[in-house]
């Protein structure tokens, strides 16, 4: 037992990293990120990488088997679906819709949220309290139900769905971030703060922010994951990305007449979707986790 | 025979990288039916002590002793199960903040009624039922509420601190036990109740024959009745003795120093304007103690030897661990 | 008291008055024309169109227009569907009965298997079971909920044949429909198949409602996990420890009672997520509820259809949410006094 660290002085690094290292620490979510990071480049560089187009139909080259199997080509490696299209290359870009599309929809959605919710968490009395009072409404109606209904205005289709899902995630986006406005501004270093003279940009940029921020990066991992699961789900059903679109609802959907025959053509995208959504979840926990255990220190 | 005699009490912190020593070798006796005060500054791990001693620490908190005596019996050669029932027949605590002490969604009557023993009421359910509610009546009425149907059907949020605090005391003496723990029962109230709670706790330990240790880091509310005391300071159970030698012949310095930073007004040697007595420097945290003596830094008095551990010595009945203890009666002269 | 009940009721009036007139409004978002959308007509001739705009009011103003809305909705006119021509309310309640039945039985389930794990997940004495039950869960929680119900049905019905794929009931059972609860409805008739056709509905309801029950047990197994963890670190349990009180009553008398209080709240707050996914799961197992239903409608352009089951569907939430709100002051004598207005 080492009785004393001579080297452990009191570390003045900023939340972010802190959080960082303790993030670390736990090596289920350490993994998990690396695969997180991993589909970030798939869905950025998947349609670069993929050996064919995801719409290119081969008519002698229906429902082949993965190449680990005695019946299937190296050429696709993941086999091919009931039209004779590559599942590697429809993964690859399904990938960048489904899991790209959510990343996107969950960084919009949190810079309008964070916008409106700021906006909202500085204001006061009937305002505030009309304000509340659609949050509720919204915040009641699951998100998946919003993005559902909306669709059914606009219409099915890709650009429609990740509207949808963008305005379907806002509500929740506002409600957090307004009320961990209004819990902040109430703290006495805020109110200690703005009687040294600082206006409400100052406060929120060097007050708000820093104290805000571990919150937002963990409220928004997780909702990336809800994202994934929203858009998936609406091409599933049938609302959302519509057949020859590469998106892993779709897919699966559209596989599902061949489901008994191919397992594969239904297997292969859910472990993709599967994958997607676990590491995204456990990086959420893990940062979660690790936020916990730097406020205990 | 001793109420309690514990030896080389150690309280370590266990966490994933490191392991603090929160209390170091205490040793702590007492006598029936005697008040014994632990004193010392927040922080000081008094509270740790007594929470030990009915085993309210969680799984993170290592306890060991060499020796661990109450009333003749040796805890630690008991099971688990056994120790707790020990335990529970016959040690009582008083927390510092009575409210978060109280089941928040349960009444105030079923929160006492649970803490009456199992043995004692015998006879039809009906009857138990009726002599329980009873007790629970009595109870109440010792500690000073006259209203007990209306605290009864309470729940805690209800009612004040100082309530909520007499309502523990009564919950602590329902089992009659051996030993009343109170660990700064006083902090979270009013002067006028904390007199009150003082008052109760003494006129028990008369009338009742009940050991008490009263923790606090007040020392004029312990001074007055309690027989004996003990100072505490970072871990470090530093003296103990009886009230009237510690008060009048203090041998560890920083004793002396916690009694020289309470400003005596009665006496006239108060001058205006004049600088009050303070120790330098402030309590270390438990990641930066210093080895040996833990008072070292900021002892006026430290030399050399004072990186180690000072063994405990005994001079008249008086416990102390220090390599230079203070001589001279400084109080007469 | 009082108090509180006045609040949550001006809190369901505003959340009424919000829904419908979203409902009302989608009139005009839709692209389609108000009128065939408002009556669910379509080919409306010239002179039936004067007649027709005159009882909905649509030459008034909008405030007019939606309070004869308002009138209409509780009277029970919904219009008709663009498909079929039928009446939407009596569609919708035809149908709703199904979906709640999932819903119900798989929450049933969830709760019975979520508490018994999270409360054993929560104890300190062994950390493997912790790490395994919450492993479960995340996995539980990031498994797509359509992707589980097709790997179940390949292990269950095609693998093994337990189970049918789809339906609530065999074609070859006629059970008459009173109340459009299956179960009870075949509990209640007195054909002389009873049992068979219980134990064949049972069976259809295993796995539909298994993988909606997935979600919500997730959910809970964390929630309890960490909120018993709470309650038992708090001081008034360690204390009730200290008096003596042996685990299992510790956990009756203050643990239980303390740690289930978020677990009620959690439930509220995620079951409209969990009437989405009974949508979901009904669109895969072919389950005649209101959620395929509403799916079909979608599909097909059905616009009264989808105002219909958009308003049914936000009713039961709101519902819900609200029942289980009092059902959480029942047991938590704080949230009664403090009983803000708040969902």
């Amino acid at each position: 037992m080492v009785k004393f660290r001579f080297f452990s002085s009191p570390n003045n690094s900023s939340p972010l990293r802190q959080l960082w290292r303790l993030f670390q620490r736990n090596h289920f979510a350490l993994v998990a990120s690396w695969v997180f990071i991993f589909m970030i480049l798939m869905a950025i560089l998947g349609p670069l990488l993929a050996p064919y187009s995801p719409y290119m139909q081969q008519a002698d080259m229906l429902l082949v088997p993965p190449s680990w199997d005695v019946n299937g080509y190296i050429q696709s490696p993941f086999g091919t679906d009931a039209l004779g299209r590559d599942i590697l290359s429809r993964i690859l870009a399904g990938i960048s819709y489904s899991f790209g599309l959510a990343i996107v929809a969950v960084a919009l959605a949190l810079s309008l949220g964070l916008l409106i919710g700021t906006l909202a968490g500085f204001s006061k009395g009937i305002r505030a309290s009309f304000l509340n009072h659609i949050l509720d409404i919204a915040l009641t109606m699951p998100s998946l139900l919003i993005a559902i209904v909306i669709v059914a205005i606009l219409g099915p289709g890709i650009a429609n769905s990740f509207w949808a899902v963008v305005l379907a995630m806002l509500p929740q986006f506002i409600h957090h971030i307004r009320t961990e406005v209004a819990d902040l501004l109430d703290k006495d270093f805020v109110i200690a703060y703005r009687l040294d003279g600082a206006n409400n940009w100052q406060v929120f940029r060097f007050a708000l922010v820093p104290n805000m921020i571990e919150n937002i990066v963990i409220f928004s991992t997780m909702a990336i994951s809800a994202a994934v699961l929203d858009i998936v789900v609406l091409g599933f059903i049938g609302i959302g990305a519509q057949s020859p679109e590469p998106e892993l609802g779709t897919m699966i959907a559209d596989s599902l007449g061949v489901f008994y025959l191919s397992p594969w053509t239904v297997m292969l995208p859910g472990i993709t979707l599967f994958l997607c959504i676990l590491s995204t979840n456990i990086v959420g926990d893990g940062l979660r986790h690790a936020l916990k255990e730097r406020r205990l220190q | 025979m001793r109420l309690l005699d514990i030896r080389n009490l150690n309280i370590e912190l266990v966490t994933n990288d490191s392991r603090i020593k929160a209390v170091e070798s205490a040793n702590f006796s007492m006598k029936m039916a005697e008040v014994s005060g632990l004193i010392g500054e927040s922080g000081s791990g008094k509270s740790l002590v007594a929470k030990a001693l009915v085993g309210m620490l969680n799984n993170r908190w290592q306890v060991t002793a060499d020796r661990l005596h109450f009333m003749g019996q040796d805890l630690n050669r008991m099971s688990d199960v056994k120790r707790r029932k020990v335990i529970s027949d016959n040690i009582s605590m008083i927390y510092q903040e009575p409210r978060s002490c109280l089941d928040p969604t349960t009444n105030i009557f079923s929160q006492l009624e649970e803490s009456l023993p199992d043995y004692e009421f015998s006879g039809w359910f009906g009857v138990r039922k009726e002599l329980r509610v009873k007790k629970c009546i009595r109870l109440l009425h010792k500690v000073g509420i006259k209203e007990h149907q209306k605290v009864f059907n309470s729940y805690p949020h209800m009612l004040s601190e100082g309530i909520c605090q007499k309502i523990m005391i009564a919950m602590a003496i329902a089992k009659e036990p051996k030993l009343l723990i109170a660990d700064e029962p006083t902090t979270a109230l009013e002067s006028s109740t904390s007199l009150q709670v003082i008052k109760l706790l003494r006129s028990l330990n008369q009338l009742k024959d009940m050991g008490v240790i009263f923790i606090t880091h007040d020392l004029f509310s312990i001074t007055s009745w309690a027989d004996s005391i003990n100072v505490m300071y970072c871990g470090q159970l530093i003296e103990s003795g009886l009230t009237k030698n510690i008060i009048n012949s203090p041998k560890h310095p920083y004793t002396k120093a916690l009694f020289d930073s309470e400003p005596d007004f009665n006496s006239q040697d108060v001058n205006n304007k004049q600088k009050l007595y303070a120790l330098k420097g402030t309590i270390p945290t438990l990641q930066h103690l210093p080895i040996g003596c833990r008072l070292g830094p900021r002892c006026p008095n430290a030399q050399k030897a004072c990186v180690k551990m000072p063994e405990q010595q005994k001079v008249k009945g008086q416990y102390f661990r220090c390599h230079y203890p203070l001589t001279q009666n400084w109080k007469k002269a | 008291m009082l108090n509180y009940f006045s609040r949550k009721l001006s809190l369901l009036f505003f959340i009424t008055f919000g829904v419908t007139v979203f409902v009302f409004s989608l009139n005009y978002m839709f692209p389609t024309d108000v009128l065939s959308s408002m009556s669910g007509l379509t080919n409306i001739s010239e002179q039936d169109y004067l007649a027709i705009s005159e009882k909905y009011h649509l030459n008034q103003s909008v405030f007019i227009q939606y309070f004869a809305f308002i009138g209409r909705i509780l009277e029970g006119d919904w219009g008709v569907s663009f498909i079929t021509g039928t009446s939407i309310y009596e569609q919708v309640f035809r149908v709703l009965p199904a979906t709640i039945e999932l819903a119900i039985y798989a929450l049933f389930y969830s709760f019975i298997i979520a508490i018994p794990l999270g409360v054993l997940a929560s104890s300190e004495t062994y950390p493997w079971l912790d790490k395994s039950i919450l492993a479960l869960s995340i996995i539980g929680f990031s498994m797509p909920i359509f992707w589980l119900a097709l790997l179940l049905i390949l292990v269950f019905s095609i693998g093994l044949g337990w189970f049918p794929t789809s339906g609530r009931l065999s074609l070859i059972y006629n059970i008459p429909s009173s109340s459009g609860f299956l179960l009870w409805d075949i509990l209640r008739s007195n054909v002389d198949y009873k049992a068979e056709a219980f134990v064949d509905a049972l069976r259809h309801l295993a796995l539909p409602s298994f993988v909606l029950a997935a979600y919500p047990t997730t959910v809970l197994i964390r929630t309890t996990r960490q909120s018993m963890k709470d309650v038992m670190n708090t001081n008034y349990v360690k204390a009730a420890k200290a008096k003596g009180l042996s685990t299992s009553q510790l956990l009756r008398r203050h643990g239980l009672r303390n740690g289930l209080l978020p677990v009620i709240q959690m439930l509220g707050m995620h079951f409209g997520t969990v009437i989405t996914l009974a949508m979901v799961t009904e669109v895969i197992f072919a389950w005649p509820g209101v959620g395929s239903w509403l799916v079909d409608a979608i599909h097909q352009r059905d616009y009264p259809a989808i105002q219909g089951g958009l308003l049914v569907i936000s009713g039961m939430v709101f519902i819900a949410t609200i029942l289980f709100d009092l059902l959480y002051m029942i047991f938590d004598p704080i949230a009664r006094i403090r009983g803000h207005g708040k969902i």
